[in-house]
């Protein structure tokens, strides 16, 4: 070094724009995040939305405005002519499904949530990664394996014939909308588990400490102080199994059977084999509307709950 | 205090956690109304000991007694003590009239008299019109007193409190002393109050136990805890205390001299505890405040010794004195009231002083 | 080094306007060029069905041009067209009859020459000239594979009079309610047309008024089937099991099923057998040669190709020689008879659905699975 280095460095006026304006630091750390969602999220958002006006002409598509498509999907609510109620219907059957896969599937997480927060000392890690061991397999691998279990020829039935309990295979393992429930009940699990093991494991022992000293056997401290304390979990975790299984269009063509269908493979049809885009678009939109709806009035409904518990 | 009256009795407690032995075989009594203080410093075994006593812990060795009745297998919520946690625990997603409540759900209590319950405590506490304020409006200081008053009205024949006290500033911390102290009195609960700060159980109980790995050191009123220490680590803990190594050298009519080292010969007022034989190695120990120290060498004869000033300290309402004396690295802490204007001839650095103090102020401990 | 060299300076703002152009360029030169110097060789990009992607199939097309094609897999055409639509590049699709027109009308396939398929003078005549293989005079479809759509069923577990009167009937006979899977596709709707009477040209543009009068059976025949298969792995392993009876299935199935020991038999139903023609379509969305097109179509429509798609996938060929050269049991084992002209003629070959009606069939058949399903 020939020259003494500065003592103070003169920063550069980008620095000193950055040092000036938090706004702009926190924007400049965001927008790598902000591009991906802008052109992940919100174009196709955006697109889905635009098609759902559109009409679909064989291979091309026409662009002039029209409602028709939500008159298609809704019509029959209002006696449109020639609107169909099946859409309808099955998105009704199809959040009755989820509703269904959400509670068996809070009713399977809770207890393991449960003694994962309260009952495992050492190495609560390594059952964390146990839970999502599963999800190292493909998606499709892991039904596959409940048709193995499920099947004709299955575990369950090899396993009930060869105790002699049944003669013949039960065949409504398989093929149903039990069967749907199960697998995805199965597959979200994990999603399930997580957001209530960290309610849980965030509750302050020595409130149970304190319930118990107060009095309250084990059963009635859980019911006044654990259960009301892992509510925002549960809720959290009701809502990341519901919102994305009505939509689900794999699971139910893969055991559902004839009966099992859902909303989403109708939608998926439009994409693919009815080759109408923009009917499927709608039906996209109609659907993300009524989760909506749905989440917004259970969210509505809990917190009326716990105004009127105060 | 006399035995029959006790409320709690622990005989030969002990609790291991692994190898640690956090309660060491300890027993004794604590007496029906008595506030009284478990002290020691952080991991001494003083929670745990509170924690038997609720039955969050079960012993491994020896027995619990409240109230006559033994504790073996007593379940926390069947047992007639409540407890008021250092973190307070107060329910989050309760307002605080279902904190304070929360205990007498099974009261077979009419809304009515629930509510008046409640509210007597709100009173008593002095947060009437708190009651349905959400947990999280509230402040330390609030909190403390509504985990006191949701043990409280419970009437539990123990009241245990694991440093209730800890969290708060200093001088809300010394206005709820002399408060908790009053409530004590005004409910007539006996209290089991553990914490690590002496000056806290000095002022509060009326007995103390010391505690220090695991074992009970000395039960004491805070007086005797104060006065007459039965060991160096008590006497230690509970203030501050200049020890000074010696050998006795004879014994007149229960009187000793004591031959300390660069204090010369110490003499003392023949007491109460056993006395030392003579060649006996002891601590002799002092406490700062009597201590006196004079311009010149007083007119005594003996339990006098030259020093210089080393350093000073003041605190207003008194000062702080370090002397050194020749033959003894530490210097002497001395202890003055500012009675009158700060001292005048105390120069500064280096000068010389003269330290005396009464024979009856001496305190002999074993080595 | 260069790198965060750069970034310091581009930090400390002293970076000229003119450098960074220079360097996005020098960039967004890197990313246009990295695809280059990834592909190995320029080969040509063939979209195929799963399991049609091997050497065998093509023989002497990787000796001539040094490695196979790259392929990409498809499970329905209708998904591959959505794909290619989408700006999914590669030189050659493998369409059926009834598929075709979509690409063609899509604007995607461009006519092959077949005087450059050394090969072309043995396709048989019929093929040569069959509805979707010349489309507007052009052939916009080489034929290559051909088979049956028919019903499989086991001969233990079906009443034995049946072998005497095969009929698609069996595919909505409640007798055999739970054991039964159809395909998840519009032939139910055709298939329902045959039994209600319509000629093999009018199931493939029904009316509404004829659409109706099959709903019923599509209706019934959701409530009794077992499950719509898409995949024949998921029929023929239910038919192993017992679990399924019967089911509409392509030729290979039997050949299959046959050699793990299950008794099965391929129905040749009274309504009519129906036969099924794909072939391979050159497309401009690639960025292949287009000689290597011919070349790879060429190597497909051999005759060696066509033994081995005979004898190992029990498909029909194009290529008449290829059932010369084929051994005479699995021509024997599949029913063909080494001319297969006459097969060809009496099946029901399957007519594309364009367009609307496309829709119609789609829609209706969506509707027959909902309803069952609420």
């Amino acid at each position: 070094m020939t020259s003494p280095a500065p003592i103070v460095r003169q920063d550069s006026r980008i620095q000193r724009f950055f040092l000036r304006h938090e706004w702009a630091r926190g924007y400049a750390l965001l927008s790598p995040t902000l591009a991906v969602m802008v052109l992940a999220m919100c174009l196709p958002v955006f697109m889905l939305a635009a098609h759902s006006f559109w009409t679909q002409n064989y291979l091309t598509i026409d662009e002039t405005f029209t409602l028709a498509n939500y008159e298609q999907a809704l019509g029959w609510l209002w006696g449109a002519e020639g609107a169909k109620p099946i859409y309808i219907r099955l998105l009704w059957k199809s959040m009755q499904i989820s509703f269904g896969v959400t509670v068996t599937t809070l009713i399977l997480a809770y207890p393991f949530a449960y003694f994962l927060a309260f009952k495992v000392r050492r190495n609560k890690n390594l059952w964390i990664i146990l839970i999502s061991v599963p999800f190292l397999t493909s998606y499709l691998l892991r039904v596959f394996t409940w048709k193995i279990i499920l099947g004709f020829n299955g575990v369950i039935n090899s396993g009930l014939m060869s105790l002699g309990i049944i003669s013949e295979p039960l065949e409504f393992l398989l093929y149903n909308p039990t069967a749907v429930l199960i697998v995805l009940a199965h597959a979200w699990a994990a999603f399930a588990i997580l957001p209530i093991y960290v309610s849980l494991e965030k509750i302050d022992r020595s409130l149970l400490e304190a319930a118990t000293d107060l009095g309250d056997g084990p059963f009635r401290r859980f019911w006044r102080i654990t259960w009301p304390l892992s509510v925002p979990g549960v809720i959290a975790s009701g809502l990341l199994v519901f919102i994305p299984t009505v939509g689900d269009y794999v699971t139910p063509k893969l055991v559902g059977g004839t009966e099992g269908i859902m909303i989403g493979n109708i939608i998926q049809s439009q994409f693919g084999k009815a080759n109408n885009w923009p009917l499927g678009s709608a039906l996209s939109i109609v659907m993300a509307i009524a989760i909506t709806i749905v989440v917004l009035i259970f969210l509505y409904v809990m917190s009326l709950g716990r105004v009127r518990a105060k | 205090m006399a035995t029959s009256d006790a409320i709690i009795k622990i005989t030969s407690c002990s609790k291991h956690f692994g190898p640690v032995r956090a309660i060491d075989d300890v027993s004794f009594d604590i007496a029906r109304g008595e506030f009284f203080s478990l002290l020691g410093a952080s991991g001494c075994g003083k929670t745990t000991l509170l924690r038997l006593l609720a039955g969050f812990e079960q012993p491994t060795k020896g027995n619990i007694f409240i109230d006559g009745q033994g504790m073996a297998g007593v379940a926390p919520n069947h047992r007639p003590t409540n407890m008021v946690f250092q973190s307070y625990a107060i329910f989050p997603h309760l307002d605080v009239r279902r904190n304070i409540g929360y205990g007498l759900r099974d009261a077979g209590l009419s809304k009515k008299e629930l509510d008046g319950k409640i509210d007597q405590m709100l009173e008593l506490i002095k947060l009437p019109g708190f009651g349905s304020r959400a947990a999280h409006q509230l402040s330390g200081g609030q909190r403390q007193r509504i985990a006191l008053a949701r043990a409280l009205i419970k009437r539990p024949k123990v009241l245990l409190l694991d440093e209730p006290l800890g969290a708060l500033d200093k001088k809300l911390r010394e206005e709820m002393q002399l408060e908790l102290r009053a409530l004590q009195r005004n409910v007539g609960i006996t209290f089991v109050f553990v914490t690590h700060d002496q000056e806290e159980a000095l002022t509060m109980s009326d007995r103390i136990a010391v505690i220090s790995q695991g074992k009970v050191l000395q039960i004491d009123t805070p007086t005797s805890l104060y006065e007459s220490p039965n060991c160096k680590e008590v006497a230690g803990f509970i203030g501050t205390m200049n020890f000074f190594d010696g050998t006795v050298k004879s014994m007149e009519e229960a009187n000793a001299v004591v031959d300390a080292g660069p204090l010369g010969d110490v003499r003392t007022r023949p007491f109460a505890a056993k006395l030392p034989a003579s060649g006996a190695s002891i601590t002799v120990a002092i406490r700062p405040e009597k201590i006196n120290l004079n311009p010149s060498r007083p007119s005594a004869s003996h339990n006098v010794i030259e020093g210089r000033m080393s350093a000073a300290a003041y605190l207003g309402d008194r000062s702080h004195y370090y002397v050194a004396v020749k033959g003894r690295n530490a210097p002497i802490a001395v202890a003055a009231q500012n009675v009158n204007a700060a001292r005048s001839w105390l120069g500064g650095q280096d000068q010389p002083v003269w330290l005396s103090w009464r024979e009856d102020s001496v305190i002999l401990l074993d080595r | 080094m260069n790198c965060i060299k750069f970034v310091d300076r581009m930090a400390q703002g002293r970076v000229a306007r003119r450098d960074m152009i220079r360097a996005a360029a020098a960039f967004g030169v890197g990313v246009t060029a990295m695809p280059v110097h990834v592909r190995a060789s320029d080969q040509i990009t063939v979209f195929e069905w799963s399991g049609y992607d091997i050497p065998e199939l093509m023989p002497g097309y990787a000796e001539k041009h040094g490695s196979p094609p790259d392929f990409a897999i498809f499970a329905s055409e209708e998904e591959a067209f959505q794909k290619i639509r989408t700006g999914f590049k590669c030189d050659v699709m493998h369409p059926c009859t009834y598929s075709v027109y979509q690409f063609k009308d899509g604007g995607m396939t461009v006519p092959v020459d077949t005087s450059k398929l050394s090969n072309w003078p043995n396709v048989i005549p019929a093929l040569q000239t069959a509805e979707g293989v010349v489309i507007e005079g052009a052939v916009h479809m080489v034929p290559t594979d051909w088979g049956n759509s028919s019903v499989i069923y086991r001969t233990d577990m079906v009443d034995p009079a049946f072998q005497h009167d095969e009929s698609w009937g069996i595919l909505f006979d409640e007798t055999y309610a739970g054991k039964i899977a159809p395909s998840d596709g519009e032939s139910n709707i055709e298939i329902a047309g045959l039994l209600i009477g319509l000629d093999r040209n009018q199931i493939f543009r029904m009316t509404d008024e004829q659409l109706e009068q099959v709903r019923p059976l599509l209706e019934k025949q959701a409530k009794i089937a077992r499950f719509y298969w898409s995949d024949p792995s998921e029929f023929g392993q239910a038919m192993a099991a017992g679990e399924v009876v019967a089911a509409y299935a392509w030729n290979e199935a039997v050949k299959s099923l046959t050699e793990q020991g299950i008794p099965v038999k391929y129905a040749n139903p009274k309504e009519g057998i129906f036969t099924w023609l794909c072939g391979l379509s050159a497309l401009n969305t690639g960025e292949g040669d287009s000689a290597m097109v011919h070349d790879f179509i060429d190597a497909w429509i051999s005759p060696e190709a066509g033994k081995f798609l005979i004898e190992e996938y029990g498909y029909g060929h194009s290529n008449k020689v290829a059932f010369e050269i084929a051994s005479p049991e699995s021509l024997a084992a599949l029913g063909f008879s080494t001319d297969p002209s006459e097969m060809l003629a009496d099946g029901i070959l399957f007519q594309p659905l364009v367009g609307e009606l496309n829709d119609k069939y789609v829609n209706f058949f969506n509707d027959i699975k909902a309803n069952a399903a609420i």
